[in-house]
């Protein structure tokens, strides 16, 4: 057996190990880590091919930038706070196996008897040989044909950013939600994260009452903070903490808000 | 000599309408920033009509246009237009559905970020519509998909709009790499991501009986997958009542019809342009989904007590009746229903004209649930109690967009319901044409459950008041597209005739 041949198996060997590790540990961390050996065997296997900027990239991006942010983040958030990763009901796990099972089934199926086979594309080794190599023959096309795609995919980029501050911005500064949203999501749970909600009370608009909101039409139910953004003059104090609108029914947020 | 650098110049003009959608995106963007919040209701609201109006325009200018640009990966052809023309109207409709509601109700929400969010969703599911590469298919998607996560997540004080969207994210998320995970496959076995030249490759290696190459079916179920998330069909629809039940109700009613829209544009893209070679095997595919998809989404709707839900789970029986259309596609020239069109297919120009159809009723339905939610009511039956008492003329909206849903002539639903299954039997299908028939039916059921509950129950509790204008407008504006253009199909039935442009190239290469 060739050395090539062999050096890939052990490397394919470790990935697929290190995979399996991600799905496993119930660590966080160690998933994280996993999937670092993960991202690593496979830019290996990307140098075997020849895409040596794949490769790079795929360190620099993925196990550099992205799991290290990964890592902050499950450092940041309390362990405690996680949802319970292996909470799966025994039937979505047997149905899920089995679901793997045949997927993995279909694509040995699909290596094994692979006999259509397409036009040779631009990319051949002598081609890239002669603009120079695989990075600069992916910066051509990724910049002629490509363009556009290239382009929306900045957009894709900006959306994110925007997203990201909509959703993560509160709407004062230094205020931040009053109650720890809990609970994990499972497509068992049809409506309301129920584990966040008090027991025994009435459905509908429950607002959590907090330190700073005693003021009597807010204890009664009516959400004050709508339009306050303009009404609070000078620099707000830190520390305020926001009302959160707890409904375990969505049906009945339609009496709130229009206080204008 | 090929990895050259391919310098000449795109036709930018093709593209103007996507342009014009980018070039609001962008304005809004420094709108939000520079504008003094007091002002953000009237003319970030004002800047996005004329925008999404002024691209409506410019692709009247593209009607009969039929070509290539950016390298193969955008096209513009008929199937564009017709396409364009449903998620811009649908993108017009949501600003008036949504303005007041996003800038009253829910503690009110930041309109300006709303806005940008929205152009980038409409201008992705656009971009998919004019794919010609399935790289531009899938970052389309992304670029929708993206949007519409926040979109959802937008009341973020609610923890069902939270987790709604989490929900829709997460799957959402997962459908995208099975997706991707599917094209790769094809890209793997046809040696292309051209839309086109995928097709002449399949034309050129399949064919006959021989049995069909396992890489080649297991990257078709992968997209089905994929796509099947996307446009919410059995089984694949888990996320959508959780997400459509929590997001703002606006939202609920762009979610229903311009991410399908997306998904079932990049269906007619993938599968008819691309994979049209392999017909027989997709079409029976979806014929299954489609079955399984409408008997799913009639029978839960029946038990929900809240109307958002209810709408939730009629969507996804239409997404059931569209998937009819699609299934009902045959693989041969001259077609349509108009004047001129052969013995040949007419399960896409179905397809086309019901999406239409069910954006204008069923955004209408969701806006008339924004209207009473404005007026203090919430969402289940019993808020809908003698709306006809205390608004008459938003219950004979509402009962309008109910019975079209229905499909009862001569409103546009029966006509859209009309067609797809003319397509249906057409293609041999009858077994689906009567399921059709059968299940719209059933949606009689709990459709007409709604009209009489606001007809003839007594309403309880005192309305309070509320000035929606643009609201009023857009809803009524509705109610006119639903009744007339039921009455005046024909120049609309032709108008999608012409999504046959699309496939000049693949059309006669396939030699069918």
């Amino acid at each position: 057996m060739p050395w090539d041949v062999l050096i890939f198996y052990l490397i394919a060997a470790v990935c697929v190990l290190s995979a399996a590790g991600v799905v496993v540990a119930r660590n966080p961390v160690h998933s994280a880590i996993f999937l670092v050996l993960c991202f690593v065997n496979i830019a290996a296997t990307f140098v075997m091919m020849g895409a040596e900027f794949l490769a790079v990239v795929q360190v620099i991006v993925y196990t550099g930038a992205i799991l290290v942010l990964v890592l902050f983040v499950l450092m940041l958030v309390n362990p405690d706070d996680l949802p319970e990763f292996h909470a799966a009901r025994p039937v979505q796990r047997y149905v899920g196996l089995l679901l793997g099972a045949i997927l993995l089934l279909e694509v040995g199926a699909a290596i094994v008897t692979r006999s259509v086979s397409g036009e040779q594309g631009t990319a051949t080794p002598d081609n890239i040989a002669a603009v120079g190599g695989n990075t600069q023959a992916l910066g051509r096309v990724l910049y002629s044909d490509y363009l556009l795609a290239f382009e929306v995919v900045s957009l894709v980029l900006l959306v994110g950013v925007v997203g990201a501050i909509v959703l993560a911005l509160p709407e004062r500064l230094g205020e931040r939600p009053s109650v720890a949203r809990r609970g994990s999501i499972s497509l068992s749970h049809p409506r309301g994260v129920d584990a966040a909600l008090p027991e025994g009370r009435p459905a509908g608009e429950t607002l959590i009452p907090t330190r700073h909101s005693t003021s009597p039409t807010r204890a009664s139910g009516a959400v004050a903070t709508g339009n306050d953004r303009e009404v609070s003059a000078g620099p707000t104090p830190t520390g305020v903490v926001r009302d959160l609108v707890m409904t375990r029914d969505a049906d009945a947020f339609g009496h709130m808000g229009d206080k204008r | 000599m090929p990895l050259d650098l391919n310098l000449e110049t795109p036709d930018l003009w093709l593209a103007l309408p996507q342009f014009i959608v980018f070039g609001l995106a962008i304005a809004l963007l420094f709108g939000d920033a520079f504008v003094a919040r007091t002002r953000h209701f009237v003319w970030l609201t004002g800047l996005s009509l004329v925008g999404y109006l002024a691209a409506l325009v410019a692709l009247v200018g593209q009607a009969n246009e039929n070509a290539t640009t950016f390298y193969g990966l955008f096209r513009a052809d008929g199937l564009t237009v017709f396409l364009s023309v449903i998620i811009l109207s649908a993108a017009v409709l949501t600003v008036m559905v949504s303005a007041s509601y996003v800038e009253r109700l829910e503690g009110r929400m930041p309109i300006g970020e709303f806005y940008v969010l929205l152009a980038f969703s409409v201008l992705g599911a656009m971009l998919v519509a004019a794919a010609g590469d399935l790289v531009m298919v899938f970052v389309g998607i992304e670029l929708s998909s993206l949007a519409t996560y926040v979109l959802a997540a937008f009341a973020k004080r609610r923890l069902t709009s939270v987790e709604g969207a989490l929900k829709y994210f997460l799957l959402g998320i997962f459908a995208s790499a099975i997706l991707a995970y599917g094209m790769a496959w094809v890209y793997g076995v046809t040696g292309s991501t051209d839309l086109d030249a995928i097709a002449r490759s399949l034309a050129a290696s399949v064919g006959g009986d021989e049995f069909l190459d396992p890489a080649l079916l297991l990257g078709l179920l992968l997209l089905t997958v994929g796509l099947g998330f996307k446009m919410a069909a059995v089984p694949f629809h888990f996320w959508t009542p959780d997400a459509y039940d929590g997001a703002p109700t606006p939202v609920t009613a762009f979610m229903s019809v311009v991410p399908k829209a997306a998904a079932f544009a990049a269906t007619v893209r993938i599968f008819v342009q691309a994979l049209g070679p392999l017909r027989d095997e997709w079409v029976t595919l979806l014929s299954v989904l489609a079955l399984l998809t409408m008997a799913f989404g009639n029978i839960v709707a029946i038990s929900q007590r809240n109307v958002k839900r209810m709408l939730a789970y009629s969507s996804i029986a239409h997404t059931g009746y569209m998937l009819v259309g699609l299934a009902a596609y045959q693989a041969t020239g001259g077609t349509g229903f108009g004047a001129g069109a052969g013995d040949g297919d007419q399960g896409v120009s179905s397809l086309l004209y019901y999406i239409l159809a069910y954006n204008f009723m069923n955004i209408g339905a969701f806006a008339v649930v924004t209207w009473l939610q404005h007026r203090g009511r919430g969402l289940t039956l019993d808020d809908f109690g003698g709306l006809a008492t205390t608004h008459p003329l938003a219950a004979a909206a509402m009962a309008v967009f109910m019975v079209s849903l229905m499909g009862v002539p001569p409103l546009i639903g029966f006509y859209a319901k009309y067609y797809v299954i003319l397509a249906a039997i057409d293609a041999d299908l009858l077994w689906l044409a009567v399921a059709v028939v059968v299940l719209s039916a059933v949606s009689a059921f709990y459709y007409l459950r709604l009209v009489a509950v606001m007809y003839f129950n007594e309403p309880e509790g005192q309305p309070r008041q509320a000035d929606t204008r643009l609201l009023d407008v857009g809803i009524a504006g509705m109610v006119i597209a639903t009744i007339a253009l039921g009455l005046f199909s024909t120049p609309i039935i032709d108008l999608a005739d012409k999504w046959e442009s699309a496939l000049t190239v693949a059309g006669q290469v396939a030699g069918r």
